[in-house]
């Protein structure tokens, strides 16, 4: 099925066990390691550690683009490729909590649904993800970029609301509404709302600067050219004609978050 | 040699002609002008990163330090100042790895950003990031570094003929030529991919060539040196039809006009492969126009690529 190369792993439905935490399953860690080495991995259960092997099925071939890992059929794990640097890791099925938390480059591609702060901070930081990009093809949980620092996160779906709550930098982008307190304490950065049924709405932070065509903001093609090519939920969702509201967002009188809304 | 590639968009090809033209201007020969500079090819909707129409420009200097003097100034002076434009690195694969010393990254909108007085934003998409400077009739969008690489300047040929217009018109008839093959030869195979990614991997793909003369035609072909001292470069009297009798002239009886196609491009087999087309396109003119080919071979003294007309001729790919 997976003509991407890399390993996969599937979560065996016989687990008795729950894995509490997913940072350890990412490309730049698991990607370069032989079948037997990958086998051993241990993954914290509980307060035991439990080799890799017995909780996934593996598939694939060391050596065959190490820079791939997909992972399918996950319980809801949370903070899936939390930290990870490089590489691309595609999740076949949903995600949980924290996925790609405090991530700082590579891909993750989740075909499924994914839970809250997506490409939020991880333990111990007080940044979200600083770069690399998120595509989640169903709806994500609330907070998704939470803090977030830099990086794109493109959510197919619907999300849950106060998304990109004090973001830094980066950009996201939401397919679908409704849009609930989206950017609320942002700094910079840019929300990229693509759902004109379903308009953001207004709070005292807010100033509209204007109403473009998207042919006029070169950096609208240039992002949308990036998703389209990328996942097809994007293609055809932004016409040169249509119209793209930019408001700035003016947390503490700075004015350097903006908002695109399709309308 | 050291050549960078741009990938210039504009809002329709009436406004990316003017900006074309401007980011290409005086940049003849190095000898002059900071860097050689021409149109690689012409580029659809589908094969820019933005969507618009775009052009992929070279520009040609004797390494990449000249490169990184001459490429900012000429897209914040030529390109910024044009409406609607952007401008995009070319070779997004150059100048990644430190230790290839083949290839090398440049700055581009790195110190330009700072037109947007602390209002300019970037975005990164791919690994690539984006400089957003606010400009009056929008964003001007340029992208932070471009690659460069080690090529090759000044692959030539010369054609001789029967006065102005007829040599002339063989000649430029060669160009265009050259310019509808690099287009042929490269297809569009960026099409459908990941285009922030591989937009410039892939235009001009096998590597592309730009003739940097105006229409691509040189008429004042050079030698290396002079008989004044301070100068290193003077006419190429061999082939001026007017002081035959006083040089050692290489013109064939007959042959009253010798004009030159210089060819700047990527790799040996990109100059090549254009010499040929160009000098078969010549030859078909037949002899009531065109006398003879020649190459302007500077006794061997000039640059470290030879292009020997007979082994061009003869290699067919």
């Amino acid at each position: 099925m997976s003509d991407r190369g890399g390993y996969i792993l599937t979560w065996k439905d016989t687990n008795k066990v729950g894995l509490s935490d997913g940072t350890m399953l990412r490309p730049d860690v698991l990607g370069g390691l032989s079948r037997e080495a990958l086998g051993a991995f241990e993954l914290p259960v509980g307060r035991e550690r439990v080799a890799l092997s017995k909780l996934f099925e593996i598939e694939g071939e060391h050596g065959d683009n190490e820079g791939c890992l997909t992972l399918r059929n996950l319980p809801r794990l949370p903070r899936v490729g939390a930290r990870m640097a490089s590489g691309e890791l595609v999740i076949e099925g949903d995600a949980g909590d924290g996925l790609g938390a405090s991530m700082r480059g590579g891909v993750i591609r989740v075909t499924g649904r994914v839970g809250d702060e997506v490409g939020g901070p991880d333990f111990g930081s007080d940044r979200g993800m600083v770069g690399g990009e998120i595509f989640v093809a169903g709806d994500a949980g609330e907070r998704v970029g939470y803090r977030q620092r830099g990086g794109l996160i493109a959510v197919g779906g619907c999300a849950g609301k106060l998304a990109g709550y004090r973001m830094l930098a980066g950009t996201i982008v939401l397919k679908r509404g409704p849009y609930e307190c989206v950017g609320l304490e942002s700094r910079r950065g840019t929300m990229v709302l693509l759902d004109a049924d379903s308009p953001v709405a207004m709070n005292a932070t807010m100033t509209i600067e204007g109403e473009f065509a998207a042919s006029e903001m070169v950096a609208v093609g240039l992002l949308m050219r990036h998703l389209g090519a990328t996942s097809e939920q994007f293609v055809g969702v932004v016409r040169p004609d249509t119209k793209i509201r930019l408001l700035s967002l003016d947390q503490f009188e700075i004015r350097k978050a903006e908002l695109w809304q399709v309308c | 040699m050291w050549a960078s590639r741009l990938v210039v968009t504009a809002i329709d090809r009436t406004w990316l002609d003017f900006a074309v033209r401007e980011v290409t201007g005086y940049g003849t020969s190095v000898i002059g002008c900071d860097a050689e500079a021409g149109v690689e090819r012409y580029l659809d909707e589908s094969q820019t990163p933005d969507g618009r129409v775009g052009a992929s420009v070279m520009f040609y200097a004797f390494n990449a330090k000249a490169l990184q003097k001459s490429i900012p100034n000429r897209a914040g002076q030529c390109v910024m100042t044009c409406p609607t434009t952007a401008v995009y690195d070319g070779m997004p694969e150059a100048g990644q790895d430190p230790d290839d010393e083949d290839s090398a990254r440049l700055d581009l909108g790195k110190h330009i950003r700072r037109f947007g007085d602390g209002n300019q934003k970037s975005k990164v998409l791919n690994g690539r990031r984006f400089w957003r400077v606010p400009v009056m009739d929008g964003e001007f969008v340029i992208e932070e570094s471009c690659g460069a690489v080690k090529a090759i300047g000044g692959g030539n040929f010369l054609v001789t003929g029967r006065g102005q217009r007829a040599t002339l018109d063989a000649t430029r008839h060669a160009v265009e030529a050259i310019a509808a093959d690099v287009v042929a030869n490269n297809g569009s195979e960026s099409e459908g991919k990941n285009v922030v990614g591989n937009v410039g991997g892939n235009v001009g793909g096998g590597g592309g060539v730009v003739m940097p003369f105006p229409g691509g035609v040189v008429r004042s072909g050079s030698k290396v040196g002079s008989i004044y001292k301070a100068l290193f470069a003077s006419t190429n009297d061999a082939f001026c039809p007017t002081v035959r009798s006083k040089t050692k002239t290489q013109l064939h009886s007959g042959a009253t006009c010798c004009y030159e196609i210089v060819i700047n491009g990527l790799n040996a087999e990109a100059i090549s492969r254009a010499m040929r087309v160009g000098i078969e396109t010549v030859c078909e003119a037949g002899p009531e126009q065109v006398v003879a080919v020649s190459a302007g071979n500077y006794g061997g003294n000039l640059g470290k690529f030879h292009f020997k007309l007979h082994e061009v001729m003869g290699k067919q790919s």
